[in-house]
């Protein structure tokens, strides 16, 4: 065994620049990649439906918790605004998808790359628009003018009725029709395990493209910017642009998220792109880990599964009611645990779920001598 | 050393694989999709152990601001189903109505989001709350071959196939409802509160149509759900324009907020509420109470809880002493017509989605014992021939059981006579 063999094999010892800063810096990376991929790849087998439509929803939210990730992990801009994007882009999709002889809006495009793209693209131009407003504020008031943003939407999207179908009626969703197959219905696969395999393929693709973007050098100057803008642009690295590239970036993965959300429940209402959905996404951010992608991953699939368990807990905690109208229910259980993990998570584990995983990685990493 | 564009592949090629070995084997098949929702196990807490079960889905509004009407009406088809359970079922099966029961909460996202989640396990939609909550899963329903109940009177059940619509549609009842108005009232302008969406525009619609053909003046106050803070447009408008009769399609709690506030400020005229604008519960409210008895009618289709009817006079009967409730007569009532459905459905041996699709579309007719409006559960045929035109009205009185007494004994006005319906009413801009 060479020398080179041995080195390289040695965690945490990189021969090279291009290698401490590859994809997967680690034969332990890809090897768990791997590894992860195949056990999500044949979940669908293993798993029942219910399940499924869980860890699909959660996929798809992780795409668009990648997309805040980038643009408040990674580059600093405190976004609440990411509700709005994510309707932008469920609205644009399901137009171009739309059947034009429908009741709303609808050009008829059924090619799902094409409304997938819409959906991505037209919130990526929100992003183009509301971006300047990022040069000229930060923080806390840069979070309030994008809280905005959420209510400018809300406005929007209930008033154009003919788009959105208007309050309390909606409009259908996107069909995701591929080569030939509607992959809402069921046919030698049901339609969970469909949409199941058709978001872990787009997860992983924006996933990885999210991961190269963030090693890149506009990773790396959305971290300068982040860390300290007036000293990003001391260094060369023009803070306007690269807020620009990161808001644009960021609304079109909430885009693609907000084509992909409605797919399974086939309908969408105005009313779901509210202050909530704000909020759960920075909740999927700050659970998952701040400017890490795994821990968004992490964030939405727990998110996801927030509803499915608290009504779990009933069958422990025997006083929660999963009646509505009795209290405690699970429903008010849910709401309280959004809060509970967020304040938990930033009190004990500001880096989210990813600091756990680490924690465990690095209590292994040193066995039997951890301490 | 690998470069990434190499383990890219690898990874490709490995995705690639794995997707070569899934399409080889499929999940077990769980069963035909023509026998969901129908076990020979017995239904939980079976009342027969001997019987297969029938599950029957019911997504409601239990929280939300048809909360009134969503509960009562579950119960009252819960009962039904619990008296023919324990008479013996129908052909060998228990019928189940509790293991799904969901709250939407009036909500479309999650109406939709609920009717998924239980599709595969019940054999049809027996109470789908709201119009265009049931629309959004329409569609799909009827893919599966689910008939679908709506607890929604919208225009558009008329035209839909696999919709077991019962009552008078909101349309035609906002027809009768100016009838009335001009006929006794003598109404020469007519304001309409409603709702925007399916629902509210629906009666709405049906109420402009009727002004329109009588020639009286309309004012049209579209508003959003909630208390005063989202009603002073309205109020204000009332107060203003002074229509002599306003119709009204909201839900109970802006019925409340409405009446009591321009009543309040000198409004003298009347109300007539849509079915479902009514609640027992504004009575309640001692201050509301008087405006509302001399300020309100209630539009309906289907005789409330103390009604002369043998089916009323069999569900008070049979549940003895609870608290009456004019919805939980409606929801017994409806559940008449689903026992139709299946009974016809088991005698021509078509006890399965499609089957109980085909025996719908025969339907001429349900023995309700009275309490579905004479002509209703006609679903063979032609959509407008088959339209219950009729409504009834009711006024508040608190010394009524539940807080309601009919007033008007049914009728069909001249509008609504002569109105052929060729499509929903909401629709019509």
């Amino acid at each position: 065994m060479s020398t080179r063999t041995i080195l390289q094999s040695r965690p945490e010892l990189y021969t090279g620049y291009g290698r401490e800063m590859g994809l997967f810096n680690t034969r332990a990376k890809w090897i768990g990649v791997l590894a992860l991929v195949a056990v999500a790849a044949a979940l669908p087998m293993l798993v029942a439906d219910d399940l499924l439509r869980i860890l699909g929803t959660g996929m798809v939210l992780a795409i668009g918790a990648i997309g805040l990730n980038l643009v408040t992990g990674y580059a600093g801009q405190i976004s609440l605004g990411h509700a709005f994007f994510v309707g932008v882009g469920a609205y644009a999709s399901s137009a171009v998808a739309g059947d034009p002889e429908g009741r709303t809006l609808g050009f008829g495009v059924t090619f799902m790359p094409a409304w997938i793209l819409a959906g991505g693209l037209a919130a990526a131009l929100c992003g183009v628009i509301v971006a300047p407003l990022a040069t000229r504020l930060r923080g806390l008031y840069l979070a309030i003018v994008t809280l905005g943003l959420v209510f400018i939407g809300t406005y929007i999207f209930n008033a154009w009725s003919d788009l959105t179908g208007g309050p309390g009626v909606g409009r259908e969703a996107a069909r995701p029709i591929l080569l030939g197959d509607d992959l809402t219905r069921d046919s030698s696969y049901t339609s969970e395990q469909k949409l199941y395999w058709l978001f872990l393929v787009l997860l992983l693709v924006f996933a990885l493209l999210a991961r190269n973007l963030v090693r890149s050098q506009v990773g790396r100057a959305f971290a300068a910017v982040r860390d300290r803008d007036v000293a990003a642009g001391v260094m060369g690295v023009n803070p306007s642009r690269y807020k620009l590239i990161a808001f644009t970036v960021s609304s079109f993965y909430a885009g693609v998220c907000g084509s992909l959300l409605y797919v399974a429940n086939r309908h969408f209402g105005a009313e779901q792109f509210g202050l909530l959905l704000s909020i759960q996404f920075v909740a999927m951010v700050l659970i998952g880990g701040a400017a890490t992608i795994s821990g968004s991953i992490m964030g939405a699939m727990l998110i996801a599964a927030l509803p499915r368990i608290s009504s779990e807990l009933t069958n422990y905690a025997t006083f929660i009611s999963t009646s509505p109208v009795e209290h405690p229910n699970v429903f008010e259980t849910e709401a309280v645990m959004y809060g509970a993990l967020i304040v938990a998570f930033l009190l004990f584990e500001p880096r989210g779920l990813f600091g756990l995983w680490h924690r465990i990685r690095t209590y292994w990493k040193s066995f039997p001598f951890s301490y | 050393m690998k470069t990434p564009l190499r383990r890219l592949g690898t990874l490709a090629a490995f995705a690639a694989a794995t997707s070569l070995v899934l399409t080889g084997c499929g999940r077990e098949d769980e069963g035909d999709k023509n026998v969901a929702g129908i076990t020979s196990e017995p239904c939980p807490d079976a009342v027969n152990e001997d019987n297969g079960c029938i599950y029957l889905g019911i997504i409601t509004d239990m929280t939300g601001p048809f909360s009134p009407i969503g509960g009562p009406m579950v119960q009252g088809a819960q009962a039904f189903w619990k008296m023919v359970n324990e008479a013996g079922g129908i052909g060998g099966y228990d019928v189940d109505v509790t293991k799904y029961v969901k709250d939407n909460t009036y909500n479309e996202t999650t109406h939709a989001q609920l009717y998924q989640e239980m599709e595969g396990d019940i054999l049809m939609l027996a109470h789908s709350m709201g119009t265009a909550h049931t629309n959004a899963i329409l569609e799909d329903a009827r893919d599966s071959d689910i008939v679908v109940l709506p607890a929604s009177l919208g225009s558009n059940w008329l035209f839909e196939d696999g919709v077991m619509h019962i009552g008078t549609s909101y349309c035609a009842e906002g027809m009768n409802m100016v009838d009335y108005a001009v006929d006794t009232l003598g109404a020469e302008s007519v304001g309409v509160v409603h709702w925007p969406g399916d629902y509210g525009d629906d009666s709405a619609n049906g109420a402009k149509i009727a002004a329109e053909a009588r020639g009286i003046d309309v004012f049209d106050y579209t508003t959003g759900q909630g208390g005063a803070d989202a009603q002073t447009g309205v109020i204000s408008g009332i107060l203003q324009d002074k229509p002599d009769v306003v119709v009204i399609a909201t839900s109970a709690v802006e019925v409340g907020t409405i009446i009591g506030m321009t009543a309040a400020q000198g409004y003298q005229g009347k109300f007539i509420g849509a079915i479902p604008s009514w609640s027992g519960a504004l009575l309640g409210n001692a201050d509301l109470a008087p405006a509302l008895q001399a300020m309100y009618l209630h539009a309906s289709s289907i005789p409330a809880w103390s009604a002369d009817t043998p089916g009323h006079q069999e569900m008070r009967d049979y549940v003895g002493d609870i608290e009456p409730n004019d919805w939980f007569a409606v929801g017994w009532a409806g559940s008449h017509a689903i026992k139709a459905l299946l009974e016809q459905a088991i005698a021509d041996d078509k006890l399965n989605r499609a089957g109980v699709v085909e025996t719908l579309n025969a339907m001429e007719g349900v023995d309700s014992k009275g309490m579905l409006p004479d002509g209703d559960g006609h679903y063979a045929g032609d959509a407008n021939e088959n339209a219950i035109r009729s409504t009834l009205l009711n006024v508040p009185d608190a010394s009524a059981a539940t807080g309601l007494t009919q007033s008007v004994e049914p009728f069909v006005g001249p509008t609504a006579q002569d109105y052929e319906f060729t499509e929903a009413c909401y629709l019509m801009k």
